[in-house]
């Protein structure tokens, strides 16, 4: 993991970069067809930092949800395409720490022994989540971005555990105009999606989503932020079905500021 | 030895042969050797601390400055709680001059541990331990982090006398402490060199009174160990 | 109750409707969770501690048939017994058969996984042993007819009361929730078994071959009593349980106990090597080892070697958030939560539905933050799971659902259709921006849930559009 050895109190407000970085940006299946918002935020934080953002053709998905579920010949014909697009693209940004974690950490056993080994490890070591390539990458810890109300952070479990994120998150968060941070109780505790898990483990996921859903109502936030569109589908139904006033958004729309963007 | 012996190894190097790569790096990715404690070290006196630490385990620690004074505290202990029998080492082993003539004197009586090879003897011998209410033993060393007291089974320390009875009495020397187990375990190791066990079945550590939660994960004291410890510290 | 023959999703429902247990499990798991975070924060160096843990494990398994003869050179070499168990079987017979060549009547036994693993209780039973758990926890499940439901604490499925109950009916106490009433007369009863008991049974933490001894950590005080009072000691340990040299202890004890229950140390340590010398006044007359294998020098030539590494502590059962909603018992096998998600497909492969427990992960990782041996748990589970659609256990619906989205993800044209089927589909059934029911199979998700509609137009169609007006505005 990168250290930083300033505290980000004491940095110089971000200079842009002239816009000699280049930046591809996969967005995910999900935040293709669901939530395009929160690829549009991405591509603007990077923009926004003089990064020139590519979206290669064709990029569909990192092959997760079929590798996850135990189907490792389909997860790799989706992930074999995915490769290809990724092949030389200079740093790959993610806005998600699960499609992250599933190319960081998941490939090389995918792709090991496979002819597309060299090109896993590549794209591996190419790979950055967005708040990590914020922070870490470009050193920037204030996006210029304002959000009146309480927000509270849940640690979304593959980009915790796996990739190393939540203290980049903050951060950022921290720097966010007029907001209150407030604690949430169990921020680092699953909240039952776990893809596949949350159709064929119904029972169970329901009983994870009402104890995150339990700790969000103890707090006094008005949104709740995470950095993954799928965790932030299961904490968002689990609140509208409740019919709580809390909202759940992408950690990328409040540093885009287009938390209320969105329709719903 | 028996047959499945070489059938059991043979499976085990053929397992190997597929991971041993893999189990000989990870063995590599760090070192082995322990730690010789693992909390932060101040400049703490370990008397003190092993004090500290052993009154948060419900149990009690005196420092005494001689062996006067640790005798009149075994002594009150053991009148306070109305001891009439116990169990110990033998009293050379305890290494606490004068303690035979105290415990006449308060009239405590000393069983010896001494359990006969047959089953019946065995048994009714320990029926006839049953009844002490308290254990009396010296130790091997201290370890003041964990407030942990070390023992060797042996001649004249019979495992029983830690154990047995619902009150424990330790008895150690202010330089039997170490700071931290990783020190305790070289330390033994070096003074029963080349074999720890040539002479000992067993090596025990006690770290404070016996305890359940099994019960609704509520903590109970004295489960089958002794309820009451207290360890007496001089020198 | 034979949990094991009922299928794995009613197990899980009826632990999520049992209040009492989830009100126990609860309670439990946060309490270790809690004690272990207490107890990690004041070690100096708890990674750096785990790291050595991890490597000490893994060396003394690079060379476990070296180490194995070791070990049980050195416990022959002091008197001590040493019997290789290839399975249960054996295993079984061999104590079985001691027990009747000494005249054994009463056996007392302190907490051994192996032991229940190998149902060695229904086999001394069988042939007319009087056996009796010493253990609180143990021996509590054992009054109630039932297996434990927790590595470290096996009754925290029952409540004070269910106790209570079991206590008054089995051993005549009078009525009384009160937890140090309930303790006394469990000891006052189980004292007259140690004092009686020809052998005792325990299990192993640690086989400590340079050592040519075996370490068995407890609080109570049972396992002492247990490996002390009787004139014979049967040690049951699995072959992977072992350490090279007694100074690893230096840092397995130290994991231990911290992971399992928060404390420095156990309160009894007891290493014991081999039955009592000449001179010692007491200890068992008679030491055996038997040393089981029971299909794990099969784990350790396949893909899961790694869990052998593990050394029992439980900590990896309260981090998990599956366990925490459905306990021990719904897993169905002697080992539950993440560990036994593994362990149990592998060592139990007979079990109904056992093929589903690495299903009932959601991934989060946390039992691989947990662990003190860092074992990569979620990797396992995955690669479990790829076993089981390999062998052809997936089921019809998903073989089809996964065949199809492979071919849809891999081809643009396909996944931009599907894309635009599924947005006019969701926004067909969306109220106000949202689903509230789904078809099956996706009705799983929309009985506590709801769900969003996809979106009219993707991110894809959007940027390019966003990059035809940029390039528009630049000419």
């Amino acid at each position: 993991m990168m250290q930083v050895t300033v505290p980000y109190e004491e940095q110089e407000p971000p200079v842009p970069i002239a816009a000699t970085r280049r930046a591809t940006l996969f967005v995910s299946c999900i935040v293709d067809q669901i939530y395009p918002e929160i690829g549009l935020a991405t591509a603007e934080l990077l923009e926004r930092q003089g990064v020139r953002v590519v979206v290669p053709d064709g990029l569909t998905c990192c092959g997760q949800m079929a590798f996850n579920a135990g189907f490792r010949a389909e997860a790799a014909h989706v992930a074999t395409r995915t490769l290809e697009r990724l092949r030389d693209g200079g740093d790959i940004i993610v806005p998600s720490g699960s499609c992250g974690a599933m190319i960081r950490h998941l490939y090389h056993e995918l792709f090991a022994g496979t002819p597309q080994a060299a090109l896993a490890e590549q794209v591996m070591h190419n790979t950055y989540e967005i708040t990590e390539y914020l922070v870490d990458v470009l050193g920037v810890s204030d996006v210029g971005a304002r959000y009146a109300g309480k927000i509270a952070y849940h640690d979304a479990c593959h980009g915790l555990r796996f990739i190393g994120l939540g203290r980049q998150a903050r951060t950022l968060l921290s720097h966010v105009a007029d907001a209150e941070i407030v604690p949430l109780a169990g921020c680092e505790q699953c909240c039952g999606f776990g893809g596949l898990f949350a159709l064929k483990q119904r029972a169970i996921s329901e009983a994870m989503l009402a104890d995150k859903l339990a700790d969000i109502a103890s707090t006094t936030c008005d949104l709740l932020v995470t950095g993954d569109a799928s965790c932030m589908t299961q904490i968002a139904g689990g609140l509208s079905r409740r019919g709580s006033p809390v909202r759940a958004r992408h950690i990328v729309e409040v540093l885009a500021n287009s938390v209320d963007a969105r329709r719903g | 030895m028996n047959d499945a012996r070489e059938a059991m190894l043979g499976r085990i190097r053929q397992g190997l042969a597929n991971n041993r790569a893999f189990l000989e790096r990870e063995a590599l990715a760090a070192p082995h050797t322990p730690p010789p404690f693992v909390h932060p070290a101040g400049d703490d006196d370990l008397a003190e601390r092993f004090a500290a630490e052993l009154r948060k385990l419900a149990a009690h620690a005196h420092l005494c400055a001689d062996h006067d004074a640790a005798r009149a505290v075994l002594c009150d202990i053991l009148v306070a709680a109305e001891v009439r029998r116990t169990l110990s080492w033998a009293l050379p082993a305890i290494e606490l001059p004068g303690l035979a003539d105290d415990l006449m004197r308060i009239g405590v009586e000393r069983h010896d541990v001494s359990i006969a090879p047959t089953a019946a003897e065995r048994t009714a011998h320990l029926h006839e331990l049953e009844p002490a209410t308290a254990c009396i033993s010296g130790v091997d060393a201290l370890i003041a982090e964990s407030a942990t007291i070390v023992l060797l089974s042996g001649r004249g320390r019979p495992r029983l006398a830690s154990l047995l009875a619902p009150c424990y009495i330790a008895i150690a020397r202010r330089d039997q402490i170490v700071r931290g187990l990783g020190q305790a375990i070289a330390r033994l190791q070096q003074h029963a060199a080349p074999d720890l066990f040539a002479d000992h079945s067993s090596l025990t550590f006690i770290t404070g009174p016996s305890r359940t939660a099994d019960i609704e994960m509520t903590l109970a004291l004295g489960v089958h160990g002794p309820r009451d410890v207290h360890v007496i510290i001089y020198g | 109750m034979a949990t094991h023959s009922i299928a794995f999703h009613e197990r899980v429902d009826r632990a999520l409707d049992d209040g009492s247990l989830q009100t126990a499990l609860s309670r439990a798991t946060d309490r270790f969770v809690t004690n272990r975070a207490n107890a990690l924060a004041l070690v100096d160096d708890f990674d750096d501690l785990r790291a050595r843990g991890r490597a000490i494990r893994a060396s003394a398994l690079a060379q476990l048939d070296d180490v194995l003869v070791r070990l049980s050179e050195r416990i022959e070499a002091r008197g001590g017994q040493v019997f290789w168990a290839s399975d249960g079987d054996a295993a079984r017979q061999y104590i079985v058969e001691l027990a009747r060549a000494r005249n054994v009547r009463t056996i007392v036994k302190s907490k051994s996984m192996a032991s229940e693993e190998i149902h060695l209780n229904d086999a001394l039973e069988a042939a007319a042993f009087t056996v009796v758990e010493t253990d609180l926890g143990e021996y509590i499940i054992q009054l109630a007819g039932e297996t434990p439901s927790h590595i470290i604490a096996p009754c925290i499925h029952k409540t004070r009361e269910e106790i209570s109950e079991l206590f008054q009916q089995h051993l005549g106490m009078p009525a009384t929730d009160d937890i140090p009433t309930m303790t006394r007369t469990a000891r006052t009863v189980l004292r007259q078994q140690f004092l009686r008991a020809d052998m005792g049974i325990s299990g192993v933490n640690f086989g400590v071959a340079d050592a040519g001894a075996v370490v068995v950590v407890e609080n109570e005080g049972n396992a002492r009593l247990t490996t002390t009072a009787p004139r014979i000691h049967v040690a049951v340990m699995g072959i992977e349980r072992v350490c090279e040299r007694l100074e690893d202890l230096g840092v397995l004890l130290q994991l231990l106990a911290r992971s399992a229950t928060g404390q420095k140390l156990s309160v009894y340590t007891s290493i014991l090597s081999g039955p009592r010398r000449a001179d010692e006044p007491d200890g068992p007359d008679e030491f055996h080892l038997i040393l089981l294998d029971n299909g794990r020098s099969q784990i350790m030539g396949g893909d899961y070697a790694e869990a052998l590494l593990c050394i029992r502590c439980g900590a990896c059962l309260n981090a998990c958030p599956v366990y925490q909603s459905i306990g021990g018992h719904a897993y169905g096998g002697v080992y539950s939560g993440p560990i036994g998600a593994i362990l149990t497909p592998l060592l139990q492969p007979e079990l109904r539905d056992v093929h589903k427990l690495p299903q009932a992960s959601s991934l989060c990782g946390a039992c691989q933050s947990a662990c003190p041996v860092k074992i990569a748990i979620p990797d396992m589970l995955l690669r479990l799971r790829a076993d089981a659609v390999a062998a052809g256990k997936a089921d019809a619906i998903e073989r089809i659902a996964m065949a199809g989205w492979s071919q849809a993800m891999a081809n643009p044209a396909l996944y931009r259709a599907g894309g635009k089927l599924a947005s006019l589909g969701t926004r067909l059934l969306a109220r106000e921006g949202r689903i509230g029911w789904l078809p099956p199979p996706l009705d799983q998700w929309t009985r506590q849930r709801d769900f969003p509609p996809f979106a009219p137009r993707s991110f894809t169609e959007l940027w390019a559009e966003r990059q035809r007006r940029s390039a528009g505005d630049g000419q």
